[in-house]
């Protein structure tokens, strides 16, 4: 990168917010899946009027501009695959208004998930998406790729609560979207448009939302089946009893032996295990809710069940559906969590397909799958060692089957809620269709004409991505 | 791609050198997932807010040395020994990775082949010319008790 | 129009699905805002694969094209004001599917509203989306606009409901946009970039949607204020209580008055009257939820309420509110117009105040009543004037001016919370977003129409009417 623009940089926000040192952009390079890519400088802003600098200047060199949260994304969605800057929001991390009365907060992109949940708690309200990354994702990145988590099935995902946002455009042009009041229909709806546009679009600089009111109760019920079609049917009689849970996660068989040797839990042989919770502010309704719910899942015949009545017993059942993930991770040198989402009366199925993902690759990759079954949203998590050729190779091909295979021709989605990034770009033609990835082409070029905005990834670029080495 | 050029990194012989974190943890470097969880409470990177200063960056720091990607450098020693060791990472980690004992281990491997940070530099520079890192002559050693 | 388009459409749909009656067309001219304009031609396809082959013909030749539901818009939204083909889609009314594992829907866009409900309530499920227009308004039209109603702050707007459309673009191609998946984040979201964009992108064929177990209990408290502010205070009292009531309405002094007279109810004197509703499966927690609305409101100060116990009481206090509009429109000298405009819940009051001070400023040539959804801010400020008065026509306009320019916006607010742009509201939209987000909103009409055919020269999204 040329001198001179380096030194514009450090004009723009100061010599001490940009870093081209080797380390820096380093540890700039990867996100939580496989790829890799090198910046030319890591630049911090603080003020919206930064960033707009910044993308005054980006536009004018067509520099690509990487914004970055902090990281956790799991398709390689802020990796800089063209060099250029990594726009790190962190020091953009201010809680800048609570409107108690109208139910709004108005934050910064680099504020933390749990950090704004820590600070609304005393009022008695919360940000219900909850992604499992929580305790570091970021406002910003979870607007970029539109996170979800457990209580998505209640109370949606990021978007649902977003009611504007300010944004930077290429060239530096800052616009604002969507309306202060909770209803808005003046224009097309750009808000939703730049959720889960995964930085292609435009960097968010203020995002204006909802808040909902924390709940004061919970109730929490834990099946096993021995079939997961059993498991699949209680999953369905659960959706159609006329509640809706605050939670419904499954765990497949893989999962929960890994999560019970590593808790230390002696669980029951099963081949899935599966949470339901209820919530809300009034106890008899959050009680009501989870017997209806415990009466729609015992028709489908779990092998065995427990109704968590203390706040002890709640925190055991979760511990299995927590300990998932963390178990699964200390099993192998990589770990790799996939999404996919298919119609729920898919569920069973597609789990069972899963299962024999490894067969074919050799048993080069294992798989454990869990996840949040009242939406349908599942996670294999693949374990492998990427430093082997033939087992990153197989992770590869498992993933193509996974997507191709099980996900497409149940109806389903390649990304429930991580996002298209580098890692699914291969397969939105297949799910999508050429046409609307050239709309999305045309949608881009709209807001970043020379195409500085996190380019050449799959979304909106599809299998035309760049995928960098690893 | 990017127009810096030191991704080259360590050849295979200088990485050996790194014999600590070779020898343990050359394998927890790979299985660290990124997610961050050591990283948004880190005294370290609350202080200097670069991901390089950072439980996370530490971590990633490691690796690139292991896989050859990243070579010593003044800033890379700021960044590693700016850790001060609280263990707050240890805790947070899903994968359960010895996330101190992988710092302490660049820390070692990085000291033992000559790369200080200016004040562990300034401590050696005394201990060979003083015996003690306090930079005083050691014949004045007794002078305080006189003061009294 | 040429012959030989007319000839084409009707090799297409058929001979008994396009008309050129002047009586057809003059029909087709307005929807229920003051404005009209007359089509060359009107069109009922009955399939994607004709709506695909019109679109083709119409972007080859250049061919405004209206998609239009049953034309209860409110803004000028299906009015053909360059000619052209009107897309009527009346007889794409089929309701294709409905999985009741997945609870989805699936429906083609002339299906009406109530008609879909009436459908599924034998299976206990109910789309949320309740328009006042429900009996008429079809969901393609509930798209166009994402129509809102009195259930939106509990159950969200019509886009909350939609998981995928069929749409057919100008020059014939199909895409579909979302996911059977209850997420996904695959595209950019299309989907909801097609809701409220009011026919203008292109032509909605098929809708998939979710739907919700119907309550089956409810519970209603009514109240009477004598100030704004306490109303207004209660107002943000019931939203700061924790429950999120299933309907919270307000209506303003003349509302009330005019239909209490229709009505023949003996309403108490008072400047604001508010209903709270609470809905569920489980009739303690509607109870609890009722009791906690009430809680909070009374401590607003209200002169008096009524705590519906029956379905009868329950029915009484909505008549009132019910009656709002019909009073108002059959006390009109001969136009209703309801408009449409959004604040931040808590200048509500401030709004209310200044909107009845708007009828002085234009020499009292129109008259409001004011009603709405105070849960979220969203108002229907109905204006009573007769259209065919130059004078009074003027005066309307002018009293738009006012609200959105003078109150709306400067509160922050939205100039339409559910009702759409259309032509009414256009010149707001630049004053609203300023002239770049319109610069990006034509570059995504752009996108998807470059020959501009669909729903042309509508303020969404010039912003500014050419014509
Ligand atoms: C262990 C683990 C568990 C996870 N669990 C979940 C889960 O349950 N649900 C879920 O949805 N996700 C989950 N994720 C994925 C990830 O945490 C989320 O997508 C999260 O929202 C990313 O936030 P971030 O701050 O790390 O963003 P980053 O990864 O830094 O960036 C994400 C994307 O947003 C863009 N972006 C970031 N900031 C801005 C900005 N200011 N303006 C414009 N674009 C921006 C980036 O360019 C990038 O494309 C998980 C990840 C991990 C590692
Ligand atoms: C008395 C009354 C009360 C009302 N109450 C409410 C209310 O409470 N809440 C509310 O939100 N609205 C309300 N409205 C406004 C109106 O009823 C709604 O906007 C409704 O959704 C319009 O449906 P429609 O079928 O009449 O559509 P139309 O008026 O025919 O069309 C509406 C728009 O959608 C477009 N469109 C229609 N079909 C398609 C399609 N298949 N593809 C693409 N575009 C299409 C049209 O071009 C037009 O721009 C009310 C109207 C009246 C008259
Ligand atoms: S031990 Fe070091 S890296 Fe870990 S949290 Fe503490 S300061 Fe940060
Ligand atoms: S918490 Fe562990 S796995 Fe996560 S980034 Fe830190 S060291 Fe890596």
């Amino acid at each position: 990168m040329r001198e001179e623009i380096l030194r514009e940089l450090e004009k723009i926000v100061g010599e001490d917010d940009v870093s081209t040192d080797p380390v820096e952009i380093y540890v700039h390079s990867r996100d939580s899946a496989l790829f890799q890519g090198f910046a030319d400088v890591i630049v911090r802003p603080e003020s919206t009027e930064e960033v707009s600098q910044i993308l005054k200047l980006a536009n004018d060199y067509k520099i690509p501009v990487y914004p970055r949260g902090s990281g956790t994304s799991i398709c390689g969605g802020p990796i800089p695959v063209l060099g250029g800057i990594v726009l790190a929001m962190y020091k953009m991390n201010r809680i800048i208004e609570f409107d108690r009365e109208n139910l709004m907060v108005t934050v910064e992109p680099g504020v933390i998930c749990d950090d704004l949940n820590e600070f609304l708690a005393p009022y008695g309200y919360f940000f219900p998406p909850d992604p499992g990354s929580s305790n570091a994702a970021t406002i910003g990145g979870m607007v970029g790729h539109n996170a979800g988590g457990m209580l998505a099935l209640k109370y949606g995902t990021t978007k649902d609560w977003i009611q504007w946002l300010e944004v930077v455009l290429p060239g530096g042009k800052v616009i604002r979207t969507g309306s202060n009041t909770l209803k808005s229909v003046s224009d097309y709806d750009l808000t939703k448009l730049f959720c889960a546009s995964e930085g292609t679009l435009g960097v968010v600089t203020k995002i204006g939302m909802r808040v909902a009111p924390k709940p004061k109760y919970y109730r929490t019920v834990l099946f096993y089946f021995d079939d997961l079609r059993k498991a699949g049917n209680a999953i369905v009689n659960v959706r159609s009893s006329g509640v809706v849970p605050a939670a419904l996660e499954i765990i497949d068989r893989i999962s929960m032996k890994t999560a019970g040797e590593y808790t230390g839990m002696d669980l029951p042989e099963a081949e899935a295990m599966l949470i339901v919770q209820t919530d809300g502010l009034v106890e008899e309704q959050v009680q009501r809710e989870i017997e209806i719910c415990f009466e729609a899942a015992k028709k489908a015949e779990p092998i065995e069940w427990m109704m968590a009545e203390t706040e002890e017993e709640r925190n055991k059942a979760w511990a299995i559906r927590k300990a998932c993930f963390p178990a699964l991770a200390r099993k192998a040198i990589t770990t790799i969590i996939e999404d996919m989402c298919v119609p729920i009366t898919k569920i069973p199925d597609a789990l069972v397909e899963i299962q024999k993902i490894p067969e074919r690759v050799n048993n080069l990759v294992s798989i454990g799958t869990y996840g949040h079954a009242g939406d349908g949203n599942l996670h294999p998590t693949f374990l492998f060692d990427e430093r082997d050729p033939e087992e990153r190779e197989a992770f590869f091909k498992a993933t193509k089957i996974l997507y191709d295979e099980v996900v497409l021709p149940r109806g389903g989605s390649i990304t429930g809620e991580h996002g298209i990034g580098i890692a699914r770009s291969k397969y939105i033609p297949k799910q999508l269709g050429k046409e609307t990835i050239e709309l999305m082409k045309g949608i881009k070029k709209v807001f970043d004409p020379n195409n500085i905005m996190n380019p050449m990834k799959g979304k909106p670029y599809g299998d035309e991505a760049i995928i960098p080495e690893i | 791609m990017s127009e810096v050029k030191e991704f080259k990194g360590l050849s295979k012989e200088e990485i050996k050198k790194f014999e600590f974190l070779s020898d343990k943890y050359a394998d927890d470097t790979f299985k660290c997932i990124r997610c961050s969880y050591c990283q948004a409470k880190c005294p370290s990177w609350e202080e200097f807010g670069w991901v390089s200063h950072s439980a996370r960056g530490r971590i990633q720091t490691a690796r690139g040395i292991v896989e050859g990607k990243l070579r010593p450098s003044e800033y890379m020693l700021r960044a590693v020994f700016t850790c001060n060791m609280c263990d707050y990472c240890l805790l947070k980690c899903p994968a359960g990775l010895p996330t101190t004992d992988i710092i302490r281990a660049l820390k070692h491997d990085l000291a033992k082949q000559g790369y200080y940070v200016g004040v562990h530099k300034k401590l050696v520079e005394r201990i060979q010319k003083y015996g003690n890192p306090y930079g005083e002559d050691p014949a004045k050693r007794a002078d305080w008790m006189k003061e009294e």
